[in-house]
């Protein structure tokens, strides 16, 4: 927030979208729309961040079948292709020059996971990005390019990741409100919309979907590009 | 207040610290300070050596977090050596400012070891 001017309504807005999104996810659990005041009145946890800014803690069971495009063009759902994927690990140490929690492995792991994938950010349908907390989703849209530094804010806030929106994110409700299963949340739903079985909540323009992993401290990071074609 | 227990790795630096020593880690090869939860010099490899910092340092960033009987403010300061050191905050956290000069001093919390705190402008003494 001092580095680069996001503020509470920043925060809010990402709560208040995903939310919008779960209303229409059957395996969500909080599905009733809040509010920008709702977030601000809810109890704080670890100023700035409050109880809506924080994933919940939930148990649950997901499965994801890997196997070859050959075998899977027999299967009776459509395949999903994993078209690239990288990681990258900071490893920030605590010290004078740090950019602990300013810049993630997204800013790294993002371009080589496109670039294997042979498409573009411009090429992007939509994101599912890992959101222990709201600030998370900010960060990873920076710095994966989406929006220049500090200004992850004002693009969630106009509505872009929203139902509607030219580049849905979190299109389930996130681990903010639809479930906690780490890694699992993201590519859950990646699955689902890219595959075109997402229901209700289905996004017209799915060809292309970006997935984001955090671990640690923010100390490690994995990004997957899955499609509807192989590469 | 939590009571915090020392282990292996942290007996030396509240050892430092019962004596109002600040001790963090610096690599014996090339005399890098580093901070006192890393054991080896990511540059050449040595096992780090504890050596004595000053007290004096800025804030970095801080929180106040909500989930005991009362809110506990944690500061993260950048030690003028250059390690960053998390640290409890006596006094309005309100009234700290990012990049503000404070300096460091110990209080046992709950009969446990010492820990290190720096005070807002409205708060104790830590002298």
């Amino acid at each position: 927030m001092a580095a680069f001017g996001t503020t509470i309504d920043d925060l809010g807005a990402v709560a208040v979208a995903q939310r919008s999104w779960a209303a229409d996810n059957d395996l969500a659990r909080f599905r009733e729309p809040i509010t920008m005041e709702d977030h601000h009145a809810s109890r704080l946890i670890a100023d700035p961040l409050r109880l809506l800014d924080c994933c919940m803690v939930s148990n649950g069971a997901v499965a994801f079948v890997v196997t070859s495009a050959e075998r899977a063009a027999h299967l009776r759902n459509a395949p999903v292709h994993v078209r690239g994927c990288a990681q990258s690990h900071p490893g920030y140490s605590m010290e004078s020059g740090s950019d602990f929690g300013l810049r993630s492995g997204a800013a790294t792991s993002g371009p080589v996971a496109l670039e294997r994938a042979q498409v573009s950010l411009a090429d992007v349908d939509l994101c599912q990005l890992y959101d222990c907390y709201s600030f998370t989703v900010l960060l990873t849209l920076e710095d994966y390019g989406f929006c220049a530094k500090g200004e992850a804010g004002e693009f969630v806030a106009g509505g872009a990741t929203s139902p509607g929106g030219r580049l849905p994110v979190n299109t389930g409700g996130g681990q903010l409100s639809s479930f906690y299963l780490w890694g699992s949340t993201p590519l859950h739903e990646a699955v689902h919309q890219v595959r075109g079985s997402a229901g209700r909540r289905q996004v017209a323009a799915h060809d292309v979907c970006l997935v984001s992993g955090n671990g640690g401290l923010l100390d490690h990071h994995g990004t997957l590009v899955l499609g509807r074609e192989a590469v | 207040v939590t009571r915090l227990s020392r282990d292996d790795a942290s007996g030396a630096f509240f050892d430092a610290a019962a004596e109002g020593r600040l001790v963090v880690r610096r690599c014996g090869a090339c005399g890098t300070w580093r901070p006192p939860l890393e054991r080896r010099c990511p540059e050449d490899g040595e096992i780090l050596d504890w050596a004595e910092a000053g007290r004096w340092a800025t804030v970095v960033s801080w929180t106040v977090e909500h989930q005991h009987d009362e809110p506990r403010a944690i500061a993260m300061v950048e030690l003028a050596e250059g390690p960053w050191l998390p640290v409890l905050v006596l006094g309005n956290p309100e009234l700290l400012e990012v990049g503000a000069g404070v300096e460091i001093g110990f209080r046992p919390l709950g009969g446990g070891e010492p820990v290190p705190v720096i005070t807002s402008s409205d708060g104790p003494s830590i002298a």
